[in-house]
């Protein structure tokens, strides 16, 4: 799962990068490319999104029906392949920031403790 | 879930692929818009990232298997002879498993097609001696009023009788018996409660679907026909379900108790006889459970009613337990059932893993031959787990059309057996013989299923996991040769055939010689011509004064027992002069038993007509008796005292009315009971007569043959009323009956231990062929550097027949070991015989011989300029 060390992008905690996807999708239906750029530009260039590892990500959280995908057309008129977010998706995104949060909250403890 | 999404996309393989590119293509195209074309350079291989997102839906796994199926098929096509054999060989052993399990399905698996049947309890009291009780009518009206173990309960009799003509086994029932057991008809109605509402009332019948069909014709319009039944005309009113053939023993047709009077005779079931405490009762019953009520609470519970029935009698009448006998299958599914079908599974189970091991050693074989492929395999990278899958699937791919000859094969098996059962039992009883619904359902395809998947792993798993096993440099040296370990997996699987077939054919031997040692027992009766009669008591004396006059007869007897149907009753007696008593073989005759059965008298005479008759206390004895009792005197005269043994039923324990009698006569011994166990060590002949009660039988010696005499009779018999005759049994099938067992047990076990040497012998000839070729180079080497023809014959053959010597020997020794279960059991099988041992170990070796004697002479005619070139 994930990235391998040898590759320029982030390293990601495993699943960290669904939840970011679907997290992403809450804010509607969106392609590939507009999601790999939409969380580079949130991130402010912290996080970059190679192919390589967002289109096993999105198998992933189709297999799981989380997301649902579906041609369209996109802003520029171009072709592209829309992905939605499910309800279930959604449920699954409120759980993982709910252990994200917790899993932050005790790398934090740790890092601060003196 | 997930897996119907992965088999959809399975099913849309392209357009996922092609959706996945094209996703892909555009991201890169939209990147490389944004970023400049160098940006987009920086993204790696798009193959890489295709087969990441593959992997995700498992494609790679599937992908291979796929592989791995089509190489298989492609491996078998190439070579058809080698997958048939293995479909063949296992599918025959697979349908033989399945047909024993079909019996054993049909008998202790396959619940009545009832109403709840695991709710059905069959119930008896016991005494301390371990008796069981059959119930009077108050009694059974008592446990009826017992609330709490029972929801309901129902009474019946078992009957054998002739209806038109048909022996037919059936049952006299409570009216409740439809209610409860909640079972439907097929024509008709079932019977119901107002049929049994008045004693000597509701001469009415449901006949079994099978009795309908076999006996009846199937005709359509039997509801509403009279059958006659012991004279009694019976209006048929229903045909049973085709699943239900009646409950604790197969029924052929069902009558209301109320006509156990007019049916059965003696004293009146309902009348106020039987209400007395000594009358011995005739009821059995079934009950079922109260939902809620747990077998030990009803047990229990019964116990303590059966103790406060029984209060007030003498203590070994007393019941002090209660045997409750789950009626869900026609054989209750116990562990001494089990225990009575195992030899059966064992011994077919084991043909099973001679075929296997068949199989294995062909597949070994075969791996072995294909090392330089597997070699190749492993040094570009194949893990041992996907070759041993690879191997699997080969096997898999087999083990499948296996299962469905094996299917084919017992469905064939079954209808064979059957027209086979029916073709050599003797007549007079095949007629009455009632074969179980022996169909196929879900639990014997179960069973197909589980044994071949059990088989292919034996035959499969075990050269996949051997042939992979080697080392990188030897398997791609292609050098299985100087490996040992598949060699002795080989000899192994070698020597537990030829164990497995030892024990089949000592087993043979040992049965085919009790069948020898039964046909030879001098029985001393002579049953040619002699006819056995039966019918009820009320009939007898009419019959026998119709008979007497009738020209085809020569003599007739009346006798309480008839000989040659299978256990012998005994009696305590204590004859004079001696301190303790003898348990003795008895039965009560008339004076021209004798006569009948052509018994000669030795000394004294026989009873008169008057003393038969009358019941004189006058005992006729067999030689052996009259040595036994006494060694030094002459035995007539002597008297003998009889136990008095009170309230017994007398169609089991039937005591004479006296508590002495005189021997009167002294006559040649004579089987009685059991031909396989031997003479009887003492027989007692006491005197009775046609008008007397409790007799079982007639016995009727006739001038002509069997079968003219049987017509003769039955028309005589048809003029005194219609079908009185519960059965007419020729005497020679009676005698032919109790070889039987020994024919097919003969039979049974000489085909599976045949077939058994013969997958063997295939085998061993299969493994040395194999093994002369694999030694070829060698043997050419002997040979040019002047080995005799003879040291190379002697060389291939020592090797098998080394194999051959330890598993025949530990055949031997296992048999001798499971021999002590079979020891005493019956006379006429003796598992130390030794002459089957010989015989069964000779044939063995012999084949073993055989079988590796021709490769042997291939290797002889190796040319070794040939094979020394050939590398």
């Amino acid at each position: 799962m994930g990235m391998k060390k040898a590759t320029p992008e982030a390293d990601f905690l495993p699943g960290t990068l669904e939840m970011l996807i679907l997290k992403t999708l809450s804010r509607g239906a969106n392609h590939g490319w507009g999601i790999a750029q939409h969380i580079q530009q949130v991130s402010q260039d912290a996080l970059k999104i190679g192919e390589g590892s967002l289109y096993p990500a999105l198998q992933r959280l189709l297999l799981n029906s989380f997301v649902e995908a579906e041609w369209g057309v996109s802003d520029n008129n171009r072709r592209a392949r829309f992905y939605r977010i499910t309800a279930e998706g959604r449920k699954q995104l409120l759980q993982e920031k709910k252990s994200f949060e917790f899993l932050l909250a005790g790398i934090a403890r740790v890092m601060e403790s003196s | 879930m997930k897996i119907w999404k992965r088999i959809r996309l399975l099913a849309q393989r392209r357009q996922f692929e092609e959706d996945l590119a094209e996703e892909m293509r555009i991201h890169r195209e939209m990147a490389a818009a944004a970023l400049g074309s160098d940006a987009a350079r920086a993204f790696g291989s798009a193959a890489m990232s295709m087969e990441d997102s593959r992997a995700v839906w498992g494609f790679g796994r599937l992908d291979s298997w796929r592989q791995d199926l089509r190489y298989a098929v492609r491996g078998f096509r190439k070579t058809p002879a080698f997958a048939l054999t293995v479909i063949g060989t296992i599918g025959l052993a697979l349908g033989l498993n399945t047909t024993v399990f079909s019996v054993f399905n049909a008998y202790l698996l396959k619940p009545h097609a009832v109403r709840d049947p695991y709710g059905l309890y069959w119930y008896t009291w016991v005494t301390a001696k371990g008796q069981g009780h059959s119930f009077t009518w108050r009694e059974y009206r008592d446990l009826c009023r017992q609330k709490g173990v029972f929801s309901d309960v129902m009474a019946y009799e078992k009957v054998f009788a002739g209806a038109d003509g048909h022996g037919m086994f059936g049952q006299m029932v409570s009216g409740n018996y439809f209610t409860m057991v909640g079972t439907g008809t097929l024509l008709g109605r079932p019977l119901l409660p107002e049929d049994a509402a008045a004693p000597g009332g509701g001469a009415v019948m449901v006949l079994s679907h099978a009795a309908w069909q076999n006996k009846f014709g199937g005709d359509p319009a039997i509801v509403g026909k009279k059958i006659f039944m012991r004279g009694q005309p019976l209006e048929v009113v229903g045909v049973a379900n085709p699943g239900f053939s009646g409950l604790e023993f197969p029924a052929e047709f069902w009558v209301p108790l109320t006509m156990h009077l007019p049916l059965i005779g003696g004293s009146d079931l309902f009348g106020p006889d039987n209400f007395g405490r000594d009358n011995p009762g005739s009821l059995l019953v079934i009950g079922r459970l109260h939902p809620g009520t747990s077998p030990d609470a009803a047990r229990a519970a019964l116990t303590a009613w059966s103790a406060g029935m029984t209060a007030d009698l003498p203590k070994d009448r007393k019941a002090v337990g209660a045997t409750l006998i789950s009626q869900a299958t026609q054989i209750p599914l116990t562990r001494d059932t089990v225990a009575t079908f195992s030899p059966f599974f064992v011994a077919f189970g084991l043909v099973l893993g001679i075929a296997c091991a068949n199989v294995s050693n062909m597949m070994l074989a075969r791996a072995l031959s294909r090392q330089r492929e597997i070699g190749i395999r492993v040094s570009l990278g194949a893990g041992r787990a996907r070759l041993i899958r690879q191997l699997l699937t080969e096997s898999l791919l087999l083990a499948l059309p296996a299962a469905i000859a094996g299917f084919l094969i017992s469905e064939l098996t079954i209808a064979l057996a059957q027209r086979v059962l029916y073709a050599t039992l003797p007549p007079a009883f095949a007629k009455i013989v009632t074969m179980p619904n022996l169909a196929p359902d879900a639990r014997v395809f179960g069973f197909i299923l589980l044994a071949s998947g059990a088989a292919m792993l034996i035959f499969g798993l075990m050269p996949a996991v051997q042939t992979t096993g080697s080392s990188l440099v030897q398997a791609n040296r292609g050098d299985f040769g100087t490996d040992y370990r598949p060699a002795r997996l080989r000899n192994t699987l070698v020597v537990l055939q030829v164990t497995v077939c030892a024990l089949l054919l000592i087993s043979a031997g040992v049965v085919l010689r009790g069948q020898r040692w039964v046909t030879r027992q001098n029985v001393g009766l002579d049953t040619h011509h002699v006819l056995d009669l039966r019918m009820v008591e009320k009939y007898q004396k009419r019959v026998v004064e119709r008979l007497a006059g009738e020209p085809a007869v020569e003599a007739i007897a009346a006798a309480w027992k008839a000989p040659l149907y299978g256990a012998t009753r005994h009696i305590s007696v204590l004859p004079s002069g001696r301190k303790e008593s003898i348990a003795a073989g008895y039965n009560f005759v008339s004076e021209a038993f004798f006569s009948v059965f052509r018994i000669p008298l030795v000394r004294g005479r026989i009873f008169t007509a008057g003393e038969a008759i009358g019941g004189a206390p006058v005992v006729v004895v067999s030689e052996a008796a009259a040595r036994r009792f006494w060694p030094d005197q002459d035995a007539v005269g002597q008297t003998i005292a009889i136990e008095a043994r009170p309230h017994r039923v007398p169609y089991y324990d039937r005591a004479p009315s006296y508590a002495t009698a005189h021997v009167i006569g002294i006559v040649r011994d004579a089987i009685s009971g059991v031909i396989a166990n031997g003479p009887e060590p003492s027989y007692i002949y006491f005197p009775t007569s046609p008008r007397d009660a409790d007799n079982d039988s007639l016995l009727v010696r006739v001038k002509e043959d069997s079968a003219a005499g049987q017509r003769a009779l039955t028309a005589t018999l048809d003029k005194i009323a219609p079908s009185i005759a519960d059965q007419i049994n020729p005497m020679d099938e009676v005698f032919a009956v109790q070889v039987y067992p020994f024919r097919v047990l003969f039979w049974l076990s000489a085909f599976l231990g045949t077939l058994a040497l013969v997958l063997t012998a295939s085998g061993i000839y299969g493994v040395m062929s194999y093994l002369v070729s694999q030694r070829t180079k060698e043997i050419g080497i002997r040979v040019a550097l002047g080995a005799d023809v003879r040291a190379v014959v002697a060389m291939v053959v020592k090797q098998s027949m080394r194999l051959a010597a330890i598993g025949t020997l530990a055949g031997v020794l296992f048999t001798l070991a499971v021999a002590p279960v079979f020891a005493h059991q019956l006379a006429a099988i003796d598992p130390y015989d030794v002459v089957a041992y010989g015989g069964g170990a000779s044939l063995v070796l012999a084949a073993v011989l055989a079988a590796s004697f021709y490769p042997s002479r291939r290797a002889v005619r190796i040319d070794p300029a040939v094979t020394l070139r050939c590398d």
